[in-house]
């Protein structure tokens, strides 16, 4: 008679050991989701000063450039090209690495163009490096609208704009080009 | 992808409180101690999510919501201390207490000590990615625990009689 009394409490024992266990796991799930919400909500979102930053180049005059406030973005106001002929902007504007120890890897692309683009032959920007050696190409009027590089601690980067219109191109034409500076953990300028 | 690291928040200790409370809840059923005691503790897990959720509600000072959850951490580890003796000065059975020591007392007195040293001194630590759950998936999740735990302690209370278990009638003269 015993064993079936000792039956029943292990049964009973086995039955409030998997209720435990279930309401266990739900109470960690909940207390995970909860410390979840509080983390999200102590992390604040603050700002600070970029790393990479554009600056105006010896031909800022010419070309127009307008850095932005605290240098992460940049505007060319009065570039203009020559029909049937390359003009170019040999340094329209620089991009710096202002932090002394870090360096940072960089996407330049092209984010979008638009205008009189039918009447463009050429319109690109080609880098050149901290020692004034030509790195790559960003075509706007072409598929190879993109390249990656990286500027070392301190490093300055030269900016050259070339703009050829085809023969045909009237006076009245322009073209509108937004470029994108993408930071690997420093956001994006334009 | 991988996982911000970040400074602890103090209600990770208060996490850590909730789970040595469902783990001793679990080690007194296994040990057979008080069916009272189980329920205590797995209650006590309950407080536990009820102050953590206070804190975040009420948005107490970081120092307060600290000296809370470390002194709901402190319980549970003199809890499970207490466990720990009491299987040894109960049972005897010296297996049975160094395999609690090793594995349950020692390593949760460790891990508590460095969640606290980790917070206090501001160390940034990866943790896993953790489940975002809507607020109320987060009031069913309660509610069925609330309802698992009251079935758990109807069975407990009334006890459960199984097709085919035999309970034995009390007989005179005192016969199990």
């Amino acid at each position: 008679m015993k064993i079936g009394n000792d039956e029943r409490k292990t049964r009973n024992k086995t039955l409030r050991l998997l209720c435990f266990l279930i309401s266990a796991l739900l109470v960690m799930t909940a207390s995970a989701a909860v410390y979840n919400y509080l983390y999200l909500q102590a992390m604040p979102i603050s700002s600070k000063t970029a790393k990479v930053i554009f600056a105006e180049g010896a031909d800022a005059t010419a070309a127009g450039t307008s850095v932005g406030t605290n240098g992460t973005y940049v505007k060319f106001t009065s570039m203009s090209g020559w029909p049937n002929a390359t003009r170019v902007y040999e340094n329209a504007t620089v991009i710096k690495n202002v932090d002394g120890a870090v360096n940072f890897a960089c996407q330049l692309s092209r984010d979008s163009w638009s205008g009189s683009i039918g009447s463009i032959d050429e319109l690109y920007i080609r880098l050149f490096d901290n020692t004034d050696t030509y790195y790559g190409t960003v075509q706007v009027h072409g598929a190879s609208n993109s390249t990656t590089f990286t500027i070392g601690a301190g490093e300055v980067w030269r900016v050259e704009w070339r703009i050829k219109w085809s023969a045909t191109a009237l006076s009245t034409d322009t073209v509108t080009a937004t470029l994108e500076l993408r930071v690997t953990g420093e956001g994006t300028g334009e | 992808m991988q996982p911000l690291s970040a400074p602890l928040l103090p209600e990770f200790l208060g996490i850590l409180g909730i789970d040595i409370f469902l783990i001793l809840s679990i080690l007194t059923c296994i040990f057979d101690f008080p069916v009272f005691l189980q329920y205590v503790y797995h209650i006590s897990a309950f407080v536990g999510f009820g102050q953590l959720w206070i804190n975040g509600v009420f948005a107490f000072s970081e120092e307060t919501r600290f000296l809370i959850c470390l002194a709901y951490l402190v319980i549970g580890l003199a809890n499970i201390v207490f466990v720990n003796g009491y299987v040894g000065s109960r049972d005897r059975k010296i297996l049975w207490t160094t395999a609690l020591l090793c594995c349950v007392t020692i390593p949760t007195i460790i891990i508590s000590f460095s969640a606290v040293s980790w917070y206090v001194n501001k160390v940034a630590i990866s943790l896993p990615w953790l489940p975002l759950i809507p607020t109320e998936a987060l009031a069913a999740i309660l509610l069925v625990c609330g309802i698992v735990l009251a079935i758990s302690l109807i069975l407990s209370s009334f006890g459960l009689k199984f097709p085919g278990s035999s309970i034995p009638k009390k007989r005179k003269g005192g016969e199990k």
